[in-house]
């Protein structure tokens, strides 16, 4: 089914409104909350964002035009293969409630078990695998007689006095991560100690040899991963609809600090960029961050992921998968100088061992 | 073009600054010595002083640039305000 996504309202005096970004293409998966344009007041620019995921199946305005409030920007399908309504008969499709709509592991469970989605109470909007296994076990005890459905929970408050404020946009997109992460993935963690100084002396002497101000370590072991990952498909996987979906390219997620905000910046197609035409890449989205310059593309899209504490001297930090992501390396020197490769893995993708064998070769810099 | 007195002034305070986020004493750094080796501050806060210097003068650099030969010391961030201003 087709879902469309329209021009909001900003303001209460324009009716219409410039559209001054489209940031997906025909056929890109999106994730909910995702943005997928941009427009502009006077006052500021808005992100548009998609309200499911899905597959992009049209974008019917274009950047740099005035567009109606209410009017259709683009049609997200649940499938790439669905269609969209006739544009001239301007008809919509109604979109189907999503109260109950099962997450992968609640799908799983309800296949594994033989469930009906309708059968399952649903004790939020969406139907988790937590409900169907409280479902299942109230079955269990009360063989003899169907399960009554059990009583919805009520919604969790907390107990102590305050106030309601909005999320920041950087705010609600790390909601997301750790949403999907906890939702989609079957995450697991495992690290390994390792010789910091061989990747230490690599870093130094390729900074002395081409003068760079900064330690450019991080950046070659990100490139290093994003290497990795070309030679070695599985990690540049994710899981969509029950099928291993195998990206194109290595878009290597770096997390960045800038001000109090953490961001993932993404280098797109790093498979094609030496080592010094990533860092490049790397010190300019660096750059935009501090600058509050980072545009939406330059935050979407990692296939692949890389963070480092090394910075705080943690002993151990343990990342949250990034949407659609199967590997998040964490690196961190501690403070007794103790150097440490952990990684986040989705378990529908990778092995304990494959992990593992990434790790230790990310633990050596190239020869 | 800025009084070069001014931009060096400038420029150490906000190294001082960069130093003092990470909790070390920026006060004794030389104008000539070397900002990447003396320890005051990590890549992170480097690349916060690039962002800073450019918006500070109003001059912008290319990744290229950003060499020990142009920003590794204090009197050579000097030099580069005084080639392209």
């Amino acid at each position: 089914m087709s879902h469309p996504v329209r021009a909001p309202r900003l303001n209460n005096n324009d009716d219409d409104v410039r559209l001054t970004e489209v940031s997906v293409r025909v056929g890109d998966h999106v994730t909910a909350g995702q943005p997928v344009a941009e427009l502009e007041t006077d006052k500021a620019n808005v992100a548009v964002e998609a309200d499911r995921s899905g597959y992009v199946l049209r974008i019917l305005a274009e950047a740099d035009t005035m567009v109606k409030v209410g009017s259709v920007l683009l049609w997200i399908g649940d499938s790439p293969n669905d269609t969209v309504p006739d544009e001239s008969s301007g008809q919509e499709v109604a979109r189907p409630s999503e109260s109950g709509e099962p997450t992968a592991k609640a799908r799983i469970l309800l296949a594994r078990h033989g469930l009906n989605a309708a059968d399952v109470p649903a004790r939020g909007g969406r139907l988790t695998a937590e409900d169907v296994e409280a479902y299942v076990s109230s079955r269990t005890l009360r063989a003899a007689a169907p399960a009554p459905a059990p009583a919805p929970a009520a919604r969790m408050a907390p107990m102590a006095s305050g106030r309601l404020t909005p999320l920041s946009m950087e705010d609600r997109a790390m909601l997301r991560s750790v949403l999907w992460h906890r939702d989609e993935a079957v995450p697991a963690y495992l690290e390994i100690d390792f010789d910091q100084q061989r990747w230490e002396e690599y870093s130094k002497a390729y900074a002395a040899d081409r003068r760079l101000l900064g330690d450019p370590l991080l950046g070659l072991i990100a490139q290093r991963l994003g290497a990795i990952a070309h030679d070695h498909p599985k990690l540049n996987t994710t899981i969509v609809d029950g099928a291993r979906h195998v990206y194109d390219h290595v878009n290597l997620g770096f997390t960045i600090q800038a001000h109090e905000q953490l961001y993932l910046v993404v280098i797109h197609e790093a498979e094609t960029k030496e080592p010094h035409k990533f860092i490049e890449a790397l010190n300019r989205l660096h750059r935009k961050a501090i600058a509050r310059q980072l545009r939406p593309e330059d935050l979407q899209g990692a296939t692949v992921a890389f963070s480092s504490m090394a910075r705080w001297k943690v002993n151990q930090h343990v990342p949250i998968l990034p949407p659609y992501v199967s590997m998040m390396v964490a690196h961190t020197v501690s403070a007794d100088g103790r150097g440490v490769l952990g990684a986040t893995y989705d378990h529908r993708v990778l092995s304990g061992g494959e992990a593992v064998m990434v790790l230790n070769r990310l633990s050596r810099p190239p020869e | 073009m800025h009084d070069v007195q001014d931009a060096r002034d400038r420029i150490r305070r906000k190294i001082m600054e960069l130093a003092q986020a990470l909790g070390r004493d920026g006060s004794k750094l030389g104008d000539d010595q070397l900002i990447p080796q003396s320890g005051l501050l990590d890549s992170a806060s480097l690349m916060m002083l690039i962002v800073w210097y450019e918006t500070e003068f109003g001059i912008s650099t290319e990744n290229e640039e950003l060499t020990i030969d142009n920003f590794g010391t204090i009197n050579l961030m000097v030099d580069y305000l005084r080639r392209h201003q």
